[in-house]
């Protein structure tokens, strides 16, 4: 863990790579405070003249933007909890069963993923309205659950096999039921993986767009809105740079809160 | 009281034959040891009696009650694996506590217990840091306290020195002894080392190919090795075996093709009286001195053959050059077309001996 960083040419890749990432999220902010005259013009200035907070005050007054923010987060935090209460169970299955059916299994997981989600989308968008679930976070979150849940079962599965056999064996002998071992043993040398599951459905959820756009059409989650603002919005693009903002804030707290727990070496000392 | 019997467990996975016909009895107190090369299923024997494999036919019986449809968490065993197992998240506290807050044990019950096996192994010191924190030496008596404190019916150890080094070993041996004596408790032990067989155990099965070849005390097969295969397993080195005796023409007797002779039953230096005594010339190979004995490789009947020397013998003997072996008739195995053990030659009539 102590890759200490040793010359200057470090320093220098490391310093590309912020930029390559940073940049963009840079230009985002600065279109959103900068003054119109600043941005709407060739050479778009790189350092605002004037900083001017409007388009927050817009989308925050205008847009009744608490609601499409509980709806986003509602719809996201059902993702995770979906894909964990049927991943965890269906991945430990997957990854104590012979290598040979499992890969069979994983193969068959992915048939969703195979196919546009702008395609396969209107079957399960027709399914989720036959349920009357439409224009609700459930419904989005359903929807959405279908496409992550292969993604996030197939990395649970990577967690799960991480963890040697031998110890819920030691566990068994050691006195404990099944579901005692798994959930004394495999899951919590399995965290980490799991954190990882759930900020990846939470963030599928957050930025998806496709089915949210068709199961929810009037209750919109906040990628949507931002469209929906691009197209025929108050406040134009400066106005959607400034969703965008607000948008990556849970982002960054969710990664925050969750990254202590993103250890690698959870497994030291187990075996020998 | 805790005695432990196989009646014909046999375990077939697909088409491959594991376990072919066990048949054995552990009895109370017993240090029984499974000896075999890899892959002869002394392993594979020790997880049926755990419950982590299921037979497919036979019976597992513990004082007489069947527990051979038992999960592995009733059965009231503890296995320390090869490579400990130990639980990574928990502290050495909890990962000794763990069968018994399993159990639902009062706190303080916990605490007696832990402080009592910690003391015995002693660990006490270690108790509050991880399994990744501490040394391979230490692991291996948490795992060996884990095992012990539920005071199991019977304990399984499933080649628990193999990833020590040498010198650990030895002292890991000797505690091993001691734990058994003072625990009194029924242990299996697995290896594929002779000499960790021939100094644990109280009682011992060789196994090769899934099938036990013979039971038995450690000396017992030391001095009776049924066939060439248990006679050239036990013993370090090896007994020497010449499988060509016939064709060499030196020996011959009715009906045997084989003959043994452990390293230590062979002398360089003359007897007073040659009387039951059989003389080989042998081509020396190479000499290796290790203090105050030497252990030496000729070449006999086409074979390698290994023996020792003292150090008033060193300068009898050179490399390349031919030496006189002395060997006691009653010391020379005899082995069948079977590979099966005959007798000694003292016992057998001999035909014809040729130097």
């Amino acid at each position: 863990m102590s890759n200490k960083p040793k010359n200057l040419l470090w320093y220098i890749a490391l310093g590309i790579v912020c930029i390559f990432v940073l940049f963009p999220i840079y230009l985002i902010l600065i279109v959103a405070i900068s003054p119109p005259s600043d941005i709407f013009r060739p050479n778009p200035a790189l350092i605002p003249s004037s900083i001017t907070l409007s388009r927050f005050y817009i989308v925050l007054y205008q847009y009744n933007f608490a609601r499409h923010l509980y709806i986003s987060l509602e719809a996201a935090f059902m993702v995770s909890g979906i894909c964990m209460g049927l991943g965890i169970p269906a991945a430990y299955t997957i990854s104590r069963m012979p290598k040979k059916a499992s890969y069979l299994v994983i193969i068959f997981l992915f048939i969703t993923q195979m196919i546009p989600e702008i395609q396969i989308g209107v079957p399960i968008a027709r399914t989720i309205i036959g349920l009357g679930l439409e224009d609700t976070a459930l419904g989005v979150a359903i929807a959405q659950s279908s496409i992550a849940l292969p993604m996030i079962t197939y990395i649970l599965v990577g967690a799960f096999r991480s963890v040697p056999t031998r110890l819920s064996e030691s566990a068994r002998i050691d006195g404990a039921t099944k579901l005692e071992a798994f959930l004394k043993v495999d899951l919590p040398l399995s965290l980490t993986g799991i954190y990882v599951g759930v900020i990846l459905a939470w963030l599928f959820s957050w930025d998806e767009f496709v089915l949210a756009s068709i199961i929810s059409p009037l209750n919109e989650t906040v990628p949507v809105l931002i469209y929906a603002n691009i197209t025929r919005g108050i406040g134009g693009i400066p106005a959607a740079d400034a969703f965008s903002i607000i948008l990556m804030v849970p982002v960054i707290a969710l990664v925050l809160i969750l990254q202590k727990y993103l250890r690698s070496n959870i497994m030291a000392g187990a075996l020998k | 009281m805790s005695e432990l019997i196989l009646e014909n467990v046999k375990l077939k996975i697909g088409e491959k034959e594991l376990l072919k016909n066990v048949n054995l009895t552990v009895k109370d107190k017993d240090f029984y040891v499974f000896l075999g090369p890899s892959g002869c299923g002394k392993t594979t024997t020790l997880r049926v009696i755990a419950g982590l494999m299921k037979e497919t036919s036979g019976k597992i019986t513990i004082d007489g009650e069947d527990i051979s449809n038992l999960p592995p968490n009733k059965r009231q065993m503890s296995l320390v694996f090869q490579d400990y197992a130990l639980y990574p998240h928990k502290t050495v506290f909890e990962n000794i506590s763990f069968p018994l807050r399993i159990a639902h044990k009062s706190i303080q019950e916990i605490r007696e217990k832990v402080k009592e096996v910690s003391s015995f192994l002693s660990i006490e010191p270690i108790l509050g840091k991880k399994p990744s924190s501490i040394s391979g030496g230490e692991r291996q008596r948490v795992a060996i306290a884990r095992a012990l404190i539920k005071e199991p019916k019977i304990l399984l150890m499933d080649e628990p020195l193999s990833n020590l080094d040498a010198k650990l070993r030895d002292v890991v041996r000797f505690e091993l002894k001691r734990i058994h004596r003072e625990s009194g408790i029924t242990t299996i032990y697995v290896t594929h080392d002779q000499l960790e067989a021939m100094t644990l155990g109280t009682n011992m099965a060789v196994m090769n190919s899934g099938e036990i070849v013979q039971t038995g005390s450690p000396m017992d097969i030391f001095e009776n090795p049924k066939n060439t295969l248990v006679a050239s397993f036990i013993g370090s080195p090896p007994m020497n075996i010449f499988s060509e005796i016939k064709e060499s023409g030196i020996v011959h007797i009715e009906n045997v093709t084989s003959i043994g002779i452990r390293p230590r039953a062979i002398s360089t230096s003359k007897p007073k009286s040659m009387e039951n005594t059989v003389k080989f010339k042998a081509k020396v190979n190479g000499i290796n001195i290790l203090g105050n004995e030497a252990l030496v490789q000729g070449d006999l009947m086409g074979e390698h053959i290994y023996f020792y020397i003292y150090r008033n013998e060193f300068s009898s003997i050179t490399e390349g050059k031919y030496a006189d072996l002395y060997v006691d008739m009653n010391m020379i195995y005899l082995f069948d077309e079977n590979k099966e053990l005959k007798g000694r030659m003292a016992n057998t009539e001999t035909e014809q001996i040729q130097e």
